[in-house]
């Protein structure tokens, strides 16, 4: 018999504001076993952090309010008033948290060693010098290279992911029986991403600590969580093993997760079948089904009582009141209409180049450096094609965006459009091909005019190039727009922020397209947005490109949301494109060593084929764009680096089918090694 | 957001109401003075000076015999319009200033602000008293003095707002547009950046009340037979010993107003700031 480590009954907790209370959690229970990696996974908003911090009594009263029937940790009740003394010990030492992000979880005024210390000595009561050891240890164990001469480091000296790793180091300093981590590696890049988790991983096995992952992302837990948690509008809709509930989805709001997120090895005709509406603002008590409103199989019943958790196979619990739940994943063989003509190109890039000086001193700067941004890319869109242009941050691929609508100006390279350089074309110049390039940007949340209705923020294009010639002209060309992004024209007087993310996004897209550009480039636009609302997202993109023609550059650091729209896929690694091809060569037969790595890292949601995959492990941290390395760049984290790749700089090549890497293991002159 | 929901928040504090009623009482009385005031401005009844409050006289007389109550509401018109007006060139004038400065930035930033820190450098009362004393004394050269001597904190609090504000991606996106500068910066930097000015204009309006009082009680300000509360704070001064409630009424005034537009201000600022709003 496994050993409950952590049961927790009934809990719910509500924020009592004056004007109007949130019921985030509402009647949840779960377990942990020792050993055991648990996922919890919900979009924001559905309650899954605030679970954990009640639990852990970190909900501030008032306005928070946490009620239960009991939380029992190791044979105590941890709601029990007379046990929050006691709470406070078993915080951080019992049972301890990481957070979302590293950078502001550590105080930046003390040393890393010092801040992991001070836990210890705390928990410990040991004296400073064994707590410095033990603080060693465990920097040592979260592979921090150097940890002896990294102790006296602060924070800013580290990299976020590094960062995180601090983080583990001091939430396992003290030996937990229970580790939290909330959204621990959202903030990262994909390969940090992996590394950090195969560590926690392996960290919680051989230690037989358990874990819990509080995660949006549904690849993340089917890879790494043995049982699964899915939060829905502050209550669990379903829970079961991993592999269970990726096999036999139970609830309606499960199965439309995993229709609407894009994976990895889809084939290229799955349509994302997004989950429409918005989740609910839980300002009264939940007494139907939470996810009536969007649900697409509800019957009767789901509008008339909350529905609970029942048995639907030994250990395989769901609230879903559909008897005749359809659980396939839906696949559409909708031929694409896109029509892409090959031989118009819209816009050439040759050679461009960014770089920025870097100064240091405050009254007389000193130029020590350069930060090399962009080195040397080159690629042609076509007219109706989508690029998709992929790679992590610093990589470089939003200054290319924003090289491309003038937003910077490059230091060299030539940016053709409508036959001509545009390239750091002067304001007034290039005003006249503003609107044929345009831009839609990651946040929907500052990127638009909060003082504006959103009426006028989609119609100022048309008053600034002229391009209506009355009032009802205007009215109707701004309607017309709202229509094309389905969201209804009534609303067009509101303000900003009355709208969720995904509607603002609707609206930088409606703007975008105003003036009827031939370009739009989209600067990682759903990156921003919950899960159920990518697919909406992405969808209305596609669905715009094949009614319009418009041409897409779209800039992501994810490859399974490019996979979706592109037909063409170029990867960038510290300034420079290391692969270009097709997007199905580059998904089913990828060449270079990152582009690899870049696939391994991201989970894909299906414990199954998760298990089968052949992985690439990510070495190594990106190395700063101020100091890239001699050579192939990438020679630091690649696990084929010979001599040559330290010393000579790799082309880019091309074999007969258009398929270009920039790698020598496929140059000319390979030292006849394969891959 | 609309005018409404500003107005909603305002009045849902208590101390901010309350400011803004008396505010807006003060404004009415300013503007029927000619109705309310019981005698007129400069009647004397010289059989009866220097009076403790009475029937007649509701907050008595002073040295020559003139009605305070009347006194005190017609030197809230002088008192107010030079306040409002100053405030207003300072405003004005410190908004255009700070708006070049945050979006042009570089050199003429750094003229601008070391400029303005130096003219912050000085007391603002040293400051005004210097200019009302190098133009001469008139109501016009007062409200340039006070205006002028006022004019530091909105350069700084729009020049702050600029910086932050042309940083945002929606600036970035309204060039993106192909909007010209003058769009960007009258379209969509200044609206979101006149909320803290209001703000700092309501504090402001007490502030300047103040100065008024201030100059006025050194002399320089408004001169007999005209009359504001500082006039009537310095002419009460001489008797502070034999008739104390000439200087202490509009002391009293003086100190009531500014208060009530300090509260307005901290109302204001709440209201004005988004991640307040909702939480009252």
């Amino acid at each position: 018999m496994e050993e409950r480590i952590l049961e927790v009954n009934h809990i719910s907790t509500e924020f009592r504001l004056k004007r109007k209370t949130t019921y985030a959690v509402n009647d949840v229970s779960f377990y942990l076993n020792r050993g055991e990696i648990i996922g919890v996974v919900g979009e924001s908003g559905s309650g899954k952090s605030v679970t954990q911090m009640s639990v852990l009594g970190l909900i501030e009263s008032p306005p928070g309010h946490v009620e239960g029937e009991s939380a029992v940790f190791e044979g105590q009740d941890l709601l029990a008033p007379e046990n929050r003394r006691l709470l406070r010990h078993i915080r951080g030492h019992k049972i301890a948290m990481i957070f979302q992000d590293p950078m502001i979880s550590l105080n930046p005024s003390i040393t890393v060693g010092e801040q992991i210390s001070e836990t210890i000595r705390e928990h410990l009561g040991l004296n400073h010098a064994q707590a410095k050891e033990r603080a060693i240890t465990y920097m040592k164990m979260v592979k921090i290279p150097d940890a002896e001469m990294r102790y006296d480091n602060y924070p800013f000296e580290f990299s976020g992911g590094m960062c995180q790793r601090i983080m583990i180091a001091m939430a396992m300093s003290c030996d937990p029986s229970v580790l939290i981590a909330d959204e621990a590696t959202t903030a990262l890049d994909v390969t940090t991403q992996a590394q950090i988790l195969e560590m926690l991983q392996d960290i919680v096995k051989t230690t037989n600590t358990s874990l819990i992952i509080v995660t949006h992302n549904l690849g993340i837990v089917a890879r790494y969580a043995d049982r699964i948690y899915v939060m829905y509008g502050g209550t669990i809709v379903e829970t079961a093993s991993t592999d269970d509930l990726f096999r036999h989805p139970s609830h309606a709001y499960t199965v439309g997760l995993l229709n609407s997120v894009p994976r990895l090895d889809d084939s290229k005709d799955r349509l994302l079948m997004p989950i429409h509406g918005l989740p609910p603002t839980l300002h009264e008590k939940p007494q139907r089904c939470p996810f009536y409103d969007r649900c697409t199989q509800r019957v009767k019943a789901c509008d008339e009582t909350l529905p609970q958790l029942r048995p639907v196979a030994p250990g395989h619990l769901s609230a879903c009141l559909n008897p005749a739940l359809d659980t396939s994943l839906k696949l559409s063989d909708a031929a694409s209409k896109k029509k892409i003509d090959w031989d118009k190109c819209v816009l050439s890039v040759r050679d461009l180049r960014m770089e920025f000086p870097l100064y240091k001193g405050g009254l007389i700067k000193r130029r020590i450096g350069t930060v090399r941004a962009v080195g040397g890319v080159s690629f042609d869109i076509h007219s109706g094609e989508t690029l998709g242009l992929v790679g992590e941050s610093g990589c470089g691929k939003s200054t290319v965006a924003n090289c491309l609508v003038n937003l910077l100006k490059p230091t060299a390279g030539e940016i053709y459009f409508q036959g001509q350089n545009i390239a750091g074309m002067a304001e007034h110049a290039f005003r006249k091909y503003r609107k044929n390039i345009q831009l839609v940007f990651q946040d929907p949340f500052s990127s638009l005019d909060p003082k504006q209705t959103i009426g006028d923020i989609v119609g100022e294009p048309l008053k600034i190039h002229h391009l209506v010639s009355s009032r009802e002209a205007y009215e109707a060309r701004v309607k017309e727009l709202f229509e094309m992004i389905g969201l209804n024209p009534e609303l067009r007087h509101r303000s900003p922020h009355e709208l969720s993310g995904g509607q603002r996004q609707r609206i930088g897209i409606a703007r975008a397209l105003a003036s009827q550009p031939d370009l739009i480039i989209c600067d990682e636009p759903v990156s921003a947005l919950d899960v159920s609302v990518q697919a909406q997202i992405m969808n209305l993109l596609e669905s715009l490109q094949q009614k319009l023609g418009v041409s897409y550059l779209f800039v992501a650091h994810d490859l399974s949301v490019v996979r979706h729209i592109s037909d063409r896929i170029a990867v960038m690694y510290l300034g420079q494109i290391v692969e270009m091809s097709d997007w199905k060569t580059l998904y089913e037969n990828p060449k270079h060593p990152y582009t690899k790595t870049l696939l391994s890292a991201i989970p894909i949601p299906d414990p199954e084929v998760e298990r089968q995959r052949e992985r690439q492990k990510v070495v190594g941290d990106i190395p700063s764009a101020a100091h890239i390395p001699s050579g192939c760049s990438f020679h630091t984290r690649c696990p084929y680096a010979t001599d040559r790749c330290k010393t000579q700089v790799p082309d880019l090549t091309c074999d007969q089918d258009g398929h270009m890497v920039r790698c020598h293991l496929y140059s000319d002159g390979a030292d006849g090694k394969e891959a | 957001m609309g005018a409404k929901a500003v107005l909603k928040i305002l009045f849902s504090r208590k101390a901010t109401a309350i400011a803004a009623i008396f505010i807006l009482v003060l404004i009415l009385v300013a503007v029927f003075a000619d109705v309310l005031a019981p005698y007129g401005l400069n009647e004397q009844d010289l059989r009866h000076q220097k009076e403790t409050p009475s029937a007649a006289h509701l907050l008595g007389t002073d040295n020559y015999g003139r009605d305070v109550l009347s006194r005190l509401i017609y030197g809230s018109r002088i008192s107010l319009v030079v306040a409002f007006v100053s405030v207003v060139v300072a405003g004005v004038a410190g908004s255009v200033i700070g708006l070049i400065a945050g979006y042009v930035g570089g050199v003429v930033d750094g003229i601008i602000m070391r400029l303005t820190d130096a003219l912050m450098a000085f007391p603002t009362i040293v400051f005004a008293l210097g200019i009302a004393a190098a133009l001469g004394q008139s109501t016009t050269n007062l409200v340039i003095a006070i205006g002028v001597s006022t004019i530091p904190p909105y350069i700084r609090t729009i020049r702050g707002e600029v910086m932050k504000v042309r940083s945002q991606t929606y600036i970035k996106a309204s060039k993106v547009i192909g909007a010209s500068v003058p769009r960007q910066l009258f379209s969509h930097i200044l609206p979101n950046c006149v909320a803290p000015v209001i703000v700092t204009a309501s504090v402001g309006l007490g502030g300047a009340i103040m100065t008024e009082a201030t100059l006025s009680f050194l002399g320089m300000g408004i001169r007999t037979p005209d009359t504001s509360w500082g006039v009537m704070v310095s002419d009460g001064f001489e008797f502070i010993t034999s008739a104390p409630h000439l200087a202490i009424i509009p002391g009293v005034a003086i100190a009531l107003v500014v208060l009530a537009f300090n509260f307005l201000g901290d109302g204001l600022r709440d209201a004005l700031d988004p991640h307040v709003r909702g939480t009252l």
